[in-house]
């Protein structure tokens, strides 16, 4: 059972060929070169997206229905191009419907990059604390910094590809549909825009539900908080917001980054709507990814000395 | 392996609030395979995670030369660690694991998938590498928690209770597979146990911790001194222990009947054991065996922590009168 | 007399998953004489591979499942939803979670009430049996501050407070620290001294030799051999008993081994020689006077399988006999 080992050298025979060998498959040591540590992190990220890529419901279904709603959107915004969006409009004017899909679209990618939180995102360290995953990792030259910027990494390439391949794409669409080529020009921000607006939702996607799953022990426990603030704290705070006209909505993930986005874009309801003002949509992601990276990091620094060895 | 020891610590403590964990561990570990054996609350684990460089302490703890304070990372590059408590992440099979764990220490890529494979032929797992750890049985995940442990090539394993829910054969594999480390791949163990019948089969070395300080540290035959000087035998005959009890009598021979068919004697050491036939030939008793009366490593583990206890008590019961 | 545990050509299976295959088993005499002189408990201790079927017959006997095919009898009766046998049983499973809040007399005392005591006799039953684990200091404590040791102790001590006649163990000692362990051993022996009989299942087989020398092995779910452990190794043909002689002069004894007939085998190590023979006793005595006619230095004789550990593995390495 365990590893063959021979330890015969064969002797050669008298004539020049000889004509049988054994090999000595005995334990070689590693003498080559160690990756360093700076490069560690990114191990963990690649272990990360390839364990949201397997099975069919982590990254594929999410990512699946981003894809979907890019289609649709697309097609949207292909069929309809010259009718007028009637809920919201730009600078006072009516908006077209092939300009308003992009930042309007960004909603619908919220909930596609709120459904892999739930599916990957707010259980990434509540599990590792679970199956014991500390132990495994602290016990070896991983530092709390390799593991938090590798965890979040992997993360990150997930959440882009659902938040900002779909609006990028969107936004190339309407740079294709535009008639003439200083209406394109004009047009070219558009895709800087739709850009930064993924951008930010993937890093709000990626950094908040980390720190809720460093909140707990429990997988379960873990998804069911991160779910409970994101839907019910944050529709109160949306609804609060609504009411009082203040701008507590920026407190609800995804009125902030539908918020960022309609203002990238000059964009407004008419009428009253859950919009907050750009500063307060930005201060709150930047608010929620350094809470989220925050809370990981504390919870990795504190279970190193205590999570690893020892009876249970 | 190493006469020089591959482990030193001097005077180390750590404190968690009030709780002194350790107090004062001072040692120099060296060996092939080194028994780290202590009650409950002894401070083992803790002493492991300060050599692993996981925890702040103060002292002096050095291991292969580096210093547990400083350089813990550079330390777990070289020592492998199988702990008592699950760490096998789910979903993933054993192969991805080992391959995962050799990158995390450094490998590249490709090294580490093979290794892992080595790894894991080495730990007696075969097909069921390729399913997920999640499917295995108690055995089959102890052997990839000790595959995952040996992939890096460390120089030093540390494994707490290896044999953990393991049934008989599975735990006479995993403590011939402990044995013959130190000569198939060059690394020393530490294993930190509380079967000491396993200590006194596969270890050469014994490091016994008790309230946070070493109260032994030295190898198992020293360990297991053998009492009264070579003199004292343990003898069973076939038939009836108190007809061979009064030929020995008879001959001059100190002896003491423990069972029906057994006896302690003393013999004289100018002749030896070798008395004991003649005699047995002449009352026409078979003697079945014969052995030289040596503690077993639990009784000296005993004798030590009692000691120690005992220590412990009259201290306190001085420092009681001191202030009464 | 009736046996406590009767198992008749008992089978389990779930589904494709053979648990155990017709199992045939008596342990114990159901005598209502405890506390005299005569009655001893015995104990037996319940050995296998995992996954052998061990743990499937143990619940059954408890009362937790129910055979396929044949019949489980403990103290003569059905104990599958049925009370009244369970009563004279206390059962220390192996994984059990306890209610951590709680303290060692609370939990004890609540399932003394479980299993049958009266309520206002509960608490001091409950104390009485902690005491007799060696728990009187602790058990005010809530459980959640207990090591190992202590909590294998408290499980002792649930299972014992209603004063069963029989003991089910399922790995007592898994990390327990080396005091206790001895300490729990001891306690496990009076018990039996008392008048409980015993069924102890472990994996340590020398911590089973430490208690008794009575085993029943179990071997892909049926019984592979009961009895005296050494009484079984003498039924082992297949095997030939191993003895080995240190002294000054192997060589010696090897010569004047390898005429007789017996003898199968002769190995050397440094400073000795094994042997191995079919028929022990003829060995024995050869080897006493050769010892004597050549006044050979003996330093030691011991017979290195006539241990628990070697039967087991010569019965379950491919089957027995």
């Amino acid at each position: 059972m365990s590893a063959p080992e021979t330890n015969i050298t064969p002797t050669a025979p008298a004539p020049t060929r000889s004509t049988a060998a054994i090999y000595d498959l005995g334990y070689k040591r590693y003498v080559g070169n160690r990756v360093a540590a700076s490069a560690r992190w990114r191990v963990i990220m690649r272990n990360q997206l390839s364990t949201a890529w397997k099975g069919w419901w982590r990254l594929k279904f999410p990512l699946g229905t981003a894809l979907m709603i890019s289609l649709v959107a697309g097609a949207v915004m292909y069929v309809s191009s010259n009718k007028l969006f009637n809920a919201i409009a730009s600078k006072g004017m009516g908006l077209k419907f092939s300009d308003g899909i992009v930042p309007f679209s960004m909603t619908f990618f919220a909930r596609a990059g709120f459904i892999f939180s739930l599916t990957v995102g707010a259980s990434v360290i509540a599990s590792d604390a679970q199956s014991g995953g500390f132990t495994f990792y602290f016990a070896r030259p991983v530092r709390p910094i390799d593991y938090v910027l590798g965890k979040f990494a992997g993360l990150l390439l997930a959440t882009s590809l659902i938040m900002m391949a779909g609006p990028l794409f969107l936004a190339a669409e309407r740079l294709g549909l535009a008639e003439t080529t200083s209406e394109l020009i004009d047009l070219l921000p558009v895709l800087g825009k739709a850009a930064i607006a993924g951008l930010a939702g993937a890093l709000l996607y990626a950094a908040l539900p980390l720190g809720f799953s460093a909140l707990a022990n429990k997988r379960r426990t873990a998804l069911a908080l991160w779910a409970g603030a994101y839907l019910i704290a944050g529709s109160i705070c949306s609804g609060i917001g609504l009411l009082t006209n203040t701008p507590l909505g920026a407190l609800d993930p995804p009125t902030a980054i539908t918020s960022l986005t309609f203002h990238l874009f000059d964009v407004e309801w008419k009428g009253r709507s859950a919009m907050v003002p750009m500063p307060y949509a930005i201060g709150a992601i930047l608010m929620y990814v350094v809470i989220g990276l925050g809370l990981a990091w504390w919870r990795v620094n504190n279970s190193r000395s205590t999570g690893v060895g020892g009876a249970p | 392996m190493a006469l020089e020891p591959i482990i030193v610590v001097d005077n180390v403590r750590r404190h968690f609030g009030a709780i002194k964990a350790l107090q004062g561990v001072t040692a120099e570990i060296s060996g092939k395979i080194i028994g780290l054996l202590g009650p409950n609350g002894a401070g083992k684990s803790t002493l492991l995670k300060c050599l692993l460089g996981l925890v702040p302490f103060e002292g002096r703890a050095t291991v292969l030369g580096m210093s547990a304070a400083t350089d813990g990372a550079a330390i777990r590059v070289r020592v492998g660690y199988m702990p008592e408590q699950d760490l096998l992440l789910p979903n993933m099979s054993a192969v991805e694991l080992c391959a995962y764990a050799a990158e995390l220490s450094g490998l590249p890529r490709s090294e580490a998938v093979q290794r892992a494979h080595a790894a894991l032929y080495y730990a007696g797992l075969e097909e069921k590498r390729y399913q997920p750890v999640d499917t295995y049985s108690t055995g089959q995940k102890q052997r990839v928690k000790l595959a995952q442990a040996l992939v890096h090539d460390p120089e030093i394993l540390f494994l707490d209770e290896p044999t953990n829910g393991l049934d008989p054969k599975a735990r006479a594999e995993m403590l011939e597979l402990i044995s013959e480390m130190p000569g198939r791949r060059g690394c020393a163990i530490v294993l930190s146990t509380h079967l000491l019948g396993d200590v006194e089969r596969v270890c050469d070395q014994a490091v016994i911790m008790h309230r946070g300080a070493v109260k032994f540290s030295g190898t198992v035959a020293e360990l297991r001194q053998t009492r009264g000087g070579d003199s004292e035998y343990t003898v069973s005959v076939r038939d009836n222990a108190h007809d061979f009890a009064a030929a020995l009598t008879q001959a001059g021979l100190a002896n003491e009947v423990t069972s029906p068919v057994a006896l302690r004697v003393t013999v004289d050491p100018a002749i030896g054991p070798r008395q004991l036939f003649a005699l047995a030939a002449a009352a026409g008793a078979q003697l079945r065996s014969v052995e030289v009366q040596r503690d077993t490593v639990e009784a000296a583990f005993l004798r030590i922590i009692g000691a120690a206890n005992d220590d412990a008590t009259a201290q306190a019961n001085q420092a009681k009168a001191g202030a009464a | 007399m009736k046996p406590i545990i009767e198992v008749t050509d008992c089978s389990k299976w779930y589904g494709q998953v053979l648990g155990c295959a017709s199992i045939n088993w008596k342990f114990g005499s159901d005598e209502r004489t405890r506390g005299t002189a005569a009655s001893t408990g015995n104990i037996v201790g319940l050995l296998g591979p995992n996954g052998a079927g061990k743990s499937t017959l143990m619940k059954m006997i408890v009362g937790l499942s129910t055979p396929s095919r044949g019949t489980v009898r403990l103290f003569g009766e059905d104990p599958f939803h049925n009370p009244a046998p369970r009563q004279r049983l206390g059962y220390a499973p192996e994984h059990e979670k306890t209610y951590d809040e709680l303290t060692a007399l609370e939990l004890v005392s609540f399932l003394a009430r479980l299993s049958g005591v009266p309520t206002n006799q509960a608490i001091a039953a409950a104390k009485t049996a902690l005491d007799r684990m060696g728990m009187s200091e602790h058990i005010g404590r809530p459980i959640k501050g207990f090591s190992k040791g202590m909590r294998q102790r408290t499980k002792l001590a649930s299972a014992i407070v209603h004063q069963p006649d029989l003991l089910i163990l399922d790995e007592p000692l898994t990390g327990v620290d080396p005091m206790a362990r001895i300490d729990i051993i001891d306690r496990i022996k009076r018990l039996a001294a008392d008048g409980t009989s015993v069924v102890i299942s472990s994996h340590v087989l020398y911590e089973i030799e430490a208690l008794t020398t009575d085993i029943v092995v179990i071997y892909r779910g049926q019984v592979l051999a009961e009895g005296n452990i050494y009484d079984i190794r003498r039924l082992i043909d297949k095997h030939p008993h191993r003895i080995r002689v240190e002294c000054d002069r192997p060589r010696v004894v090897a010569a004047a081994a390898a005429s007789a007939d017996h003898i199968t085998r002769i190995a050397f190590e440094r400073d000795a020689v094994v042997l191995e023979t079919r028929n022990p006793d003829a060995c024995y005595d050869l080897l006493g006077q050769t010892i004597v006619r050549e006044q050979l230095h003996v330093t030691a004789l011991t017979s290195p399988d006539n241990n628990l550990s070697a039967v087991f593995d010569y019965l379950t390495s491919g089957g027995a006999a």
